[in-house]
């Protein structure tokens, strides 16, 4: 390497040339240059070496180096609460389910006792409707007798005139109030009925009576309980959703 | 001056914050200069793709603690650790390469054909060629730290301080490897017959 100049010289040079002086320095440089042929030697030798390696192409990449999903995801994991997306999903999903489901097999298990009280309790007999009640009192009284035994045994009706004695058997018994088109033998078997329910209930010690408008305490126990399974379904249900409205928006301001 | 593209500023933020597609909008404007700086530091296209896509992978593990204005002295100064590493990494365990290059291969001087300048005639084409043979070859075989100095400030034209902050040493340590640099530079393409 040949140093004709001192290095300080030199790194002036270098300055000048890459324009890192002040204007001040740049002034008192030039004159220098001026003055002394061995630096204008040199700045032009230095120039050109600059110059020279300019001329080396700029060589266009081989390839795209932009990040895939997995690559950016395997050097930078994804934050916690991101990851906590999938969790709050499936627990949102399972407390729409079982929300539903706290709503609808109390349906359907009171559909299922009815259909099974009414399929073994020979003495329940759904009440007769008013269009039953009327059809029933047009028709010709074939079972009347055995009915009317069953219910109540005071009144006895004659075979040989089996309608005529019915009527003046009921007439007799069971003046009319004017219910059901005046008909006392509708009227009587609709009270019959009503008796009969009450004394059930009064005959059996064991179930206590519980009066109109009210219910059992345990039945207010698997309502409470019920109610309190619901609410915590809602809240586990409306928290996962509000995770997830959350965690969306985070997501959504993170991308472009 | 370090130059930047349009919303340079708006694509760091985003991908400070987590963007992948910012981050990769800055990774589209930078590569042609972090390959080109790997490649002329390692001297060798395979190392130099892998370091690339080494250096914007440690710059995307690294976004959030950046606090610089601009990406590429950043960038840079990421790539050129890479460089060091695996030139560490050579000396400590030599390779020796399956099929040797031939010193006489013409190969790697031609030129691609957008590359060919149609007023040149095929004397000074040829000229061109060994010029710029020389100097890569002179380049080459400058020493690592005088490389990386020369071509941030020649190649990559960034100023003393950037550089300096770039390969985190003193301002004067810059001066003096770019001199040394340039002075030998000089000498060996004159040697070559080239300057």
């Amino acid at each position: 390497m040949t140093e004709q100049l001192s290095k300080n010289d030199y790194e002036l040079i270098n300055s000048y040339l890459d324009q890192e002086l002040d204007r001040k320095d740049v002034l008192k440089f030039a004159g220098r240059m001026a003055e002394d042929p061995k630096i204008s030697a040199e700045v032009e030798d230095l120039m050109k070496v600059k110059a020279m390696v300019k001329e080396l192409p700029t060589v266009t990449p081989p390839r795209n180096y932009i990040l895939t999903r997995a690559m950016a995801e395997e050097a930078r994991p994804k934050p916690w609460w991101e990851r906590l997306f999938p969790v709050f999903r499936t627990a949102a999903a399972f407390c729409a389910l079982a929300l539903a489901f706290t709503f609808l097999f109390p349906m359907f298990r009171q559909q299922q006792s009815n259909e099974k009280s009414a399929a073994e309790d020979p003495a329940y007999s759904e009440p007769m409707m008013a269009a039953d009640s009327m059809e029933y009192a047009n028709e010709e009284p074939l079972y009347v007798e055995k009915s009317l035994s069953f219910y109540d045994e005071e009144i006895v009706l004659d075979d040989r005139d089996y309608a005529g004695a019915a009527e003046e058997s009921y007439h007799a018994v069971m003046p009319s109030y004017g219910v059901m088109g005046g008909n006392p033998r509708i009227e009587y078997m609709m009270r019959q009925e009503q008796n009969q329910k009450t004394q059930n209930t009064i005959q059996d010690p064991a179930s206590p009576v519980i009066p109109e408008g009210y219910i059992s305490v345990e039945e207010a126990s698997a309502a409470q309980r019920s109610l309190a399974v619901k609410m915590i379904l809602s809240g586990g249900l409306l928290l996962s959703i509000c995770a997830l409205i959350i965690l969306r928006e985070r997501q959504k301001k993170m991308q472009l | 001056m370090t130059e930047s593209f349009e919303n340079e500023t708006k694509y760091l933020e985003m991908a400070i914050q987590g963007s992948l597609e910012a981050f990769n909008s800055l990774v589209t404007y930078y590569q042609t200069a972090v390959y080109n700086t790997a490649l002329r530091i390692m001297c060798d296209e395979a190392r130099a793709d892998d370091i690339t896509q080494t250096a914007f992978i440690n710059a995307w593990k690294h976004i959030g603690s950046f606090s610089g204005t601009f990406f590429k002295p950043w960038i840079l100064r990421i790539t050129i650790n890479a460089c060091y590493d695996e030139l560490r990494r050579l000396k400590r365990h030599p390779e020796q390469e399956l099929v040797p290059q031939s010193q006489d291969s013409d190969e790697e001087n031609e030129d691609a054909p957008w590359l060919i300048d149609p007023s040149e005639s095929p004397v000074e084409q040829i000229e061109r060629q060994d010029r710029q043979e020389a100097i890569k070859s002179c380049f080459e075989n400058l020493p690592d730290v005088y490389r990386s100095v020369f071509m941030l400030i020649d190649i990559q034209e960034m100023d003393y301080q950037a550089v300096a902050d770039i390969l985190n040493v003193p301002l004067g340590t810059v001066k003096s490897r770019l001199l040394r640099a340039r002075l030998r530079m000089r000498d060996c393409l004159k040697s070559k017959g080239n300057f």
